[in-house]
């Protein structure tokens, strides 16, 4: 077999180095208003102050059987009754900051994302894991997500967008219907 | 007009797609040039997902699960994939095989959609047959295209903004959970995640404008890496990253790559060039 090597070793950062919960691969998608022209168009809205009671936060978390972590909603009313959410979804690895279109019966029209941040920190837990880097030394081929623009190699499920369309779902149902 | 540029990301494919696009063009312009990528990718989502009863290639597995010898009509898009992974499977000997869903389904990695599909003694590729009037089955089979139409995916979403661009100069790039095709690649470079730490990458130039990398990342599930011969679901420690002309072609070859790197001689058959990363050995031409 016709092996070529790249680069015989790749070394890693010695194990003290490592840091719990390092964050890493955020990447910018559109702007709240790119998301709004994408989702509404031209339509008028206006931004509605909403803060979830407990109450209100008990049972949306009731109904969708998703966490609630926050009261303060960022939600605008368009001419036609639909809302326009921006939202976060947080995940065991991910991070996604959403914006959310509902029509005025509560169905969600379309989402888009904004940001997108992975996060790790899992692996440090393990000792197995931790074992197999001991002794060796840094490579400059070692680089973090920030710096590179490309990357292969990722399937993370999308489920946590799910439940976040679950959760806004009972708020419009909860809350936002009443407004 | 200067140049300008715009990032989308959705939930398609079971991963996360992002299209970039730049060109010298408004807001607007990259916007729809955007919603005809997606578009593009959504037409392959619905059509080839295992996931929805409602997709083509559930219809197709009902099909052949129903005992039918008769071929079933199919999509140019069923075709084209369907074309190439039995054309791997031959060459490879069956160590590529889109007929190993009932393995997945068993283990839940694939939901059981075909409640009366049989999971156990089904047919494998050669019970396949691709004529002109479609599908038609000598066994009874469960197809999945996980391996194979997430770059299939991709290349559509290319070809459909290339069908469109007019005379415009227009820079882009698609990644599908890894499956990356990038239109100026030869000025770009990549990072390939290591397997046993995602947050960390190997650098290196982009050597055809499509790439895919396979590995067992996540690794709270079973592995979905399923050989053929022996039904085993491999855990590895390694990834392997396929670079092509293709996306389809990548993706597919990564599943060749991954089940037997030891042996390249398909993937240089279909001019693809394999690497296998680790963190014990760096990065390994195969």
């Amino acid at each position: 077999m016709d092996r070529r090597s790249f680069t015989k070793m790749v070394s890693l950062l010695a194990a003290g180095a490592y840091l719990p919960a390092v964050q890493v691969h955020a990447k910018t998608y559109l702007t709240i208003d790119q998301a709004r022209k994408l989702l509404w168009g031209n339509e008028p809205m206006e931004q509605v102050p909403v803060t979830l009671s407990k109450d209100q936060v008990k049972a949306i978390k009731k109904a969708s059987k998703v966490r609630v972590r926050n009261d303060k909603l960022q939600v605008w009313k368009t001419e036609s009754g639909g809302w326009f959410i921006v939202d976060q979804v947080i995940g065991k690895h991910e991070n996604i900051d959403l914006a959310f279109a509902y029509d005025k019966e509560g169905k969600v029209m379309g989402f888009e994302i904004l940001t997108y941040r992975e996060t790790y920190g899992y692996e440090v837990a393990n000792p197995k894991w931790k074992a197999q880097f001991n002794g060796r030394d840094h490579s400059e081929h070692l680089k973090l997500d920030k710096q590179i623009k490309n990357i292969s190699g990722a399937t993370l499920s999308c489920r946590h967008i799910t439940d976040g369309i679950n959760r806004l779902s009972h708020t419009w149902e909860q809350v936002l219907r009443h407004l | 007009m200067r140049r300008n540029r715009i990032n989308r990301c959705k939930p398609l494919l079971g991963t996360y797609v992002d299209v970039s696009i730049e060109a010298d063009l408004d807001d607007e312009q990259l916007l729809d040039i955007s919603i005809d990528a997606f578009e593009a990718i959504s037409r392959v989502h619905d059509k080839l997902g295992f996931h929805s009863p409602e997709s083509e290639l559930s219809e197709v597995n009902r099909w052949s699960q129903s005992g039918t010898k008769e071929p079933i009509p199919i999509s140019e898009d069923l075709r084209t994939v369907m074309e190439l992974a039995l054309q791997l499977s031959a060459a490879s000997e069956g160590l590529f095989d889109v007929t190993i869903a009932p393995r997945l389904v068993q283990q839940g990695s694939l939901p059981h959609l075909h409640h009366d599909a049989i999971l156990s003694g089904t047919g494998n590729w050669q019970d396949v047959h691709l004529t002109e009037d479609g599908l038609a089955f000598s066994a009874p089979v469960l197809i999945d295209l996980g391996g194979i139409a997430k770059g299939y995916a991709v290349d559509q979403a290319i070809e459909r903004i290339a069908a469109n661009k007019m005379h415009v100069d227009i820079k882009l790039n698609v990644n599908a959970g890894g499956d990356l095709y990038l239109s100026n690649w030869q000025e770009e470079s990549v990072g390939v995640r290591y397997p046993d730490e995602p947050n960390k990458h190997y650098e290196m130039p982009m050597l055809a404008p499509a790439l895919a990398t396979s590995a067992c990342y996540f690794s709270e599930q079973d592995s979905v890496m399923i050989h053929p011969g022996s039904g085993e679901a491999l855990v590895r420690g390694y990834s392997v990253s396929v670079f092509a002309e293709q996306c389809m072609l990548a993706d597919a070859l990564t599943k060749l790559a991954f089940l037997n790197p030891r042996d390249s001689r398909v993937i240089r058959q279909f001019k693809g060039r394999a690497f296998l990363l680790d963190s014990q050995n760096g990065l390994l031409e195969l």
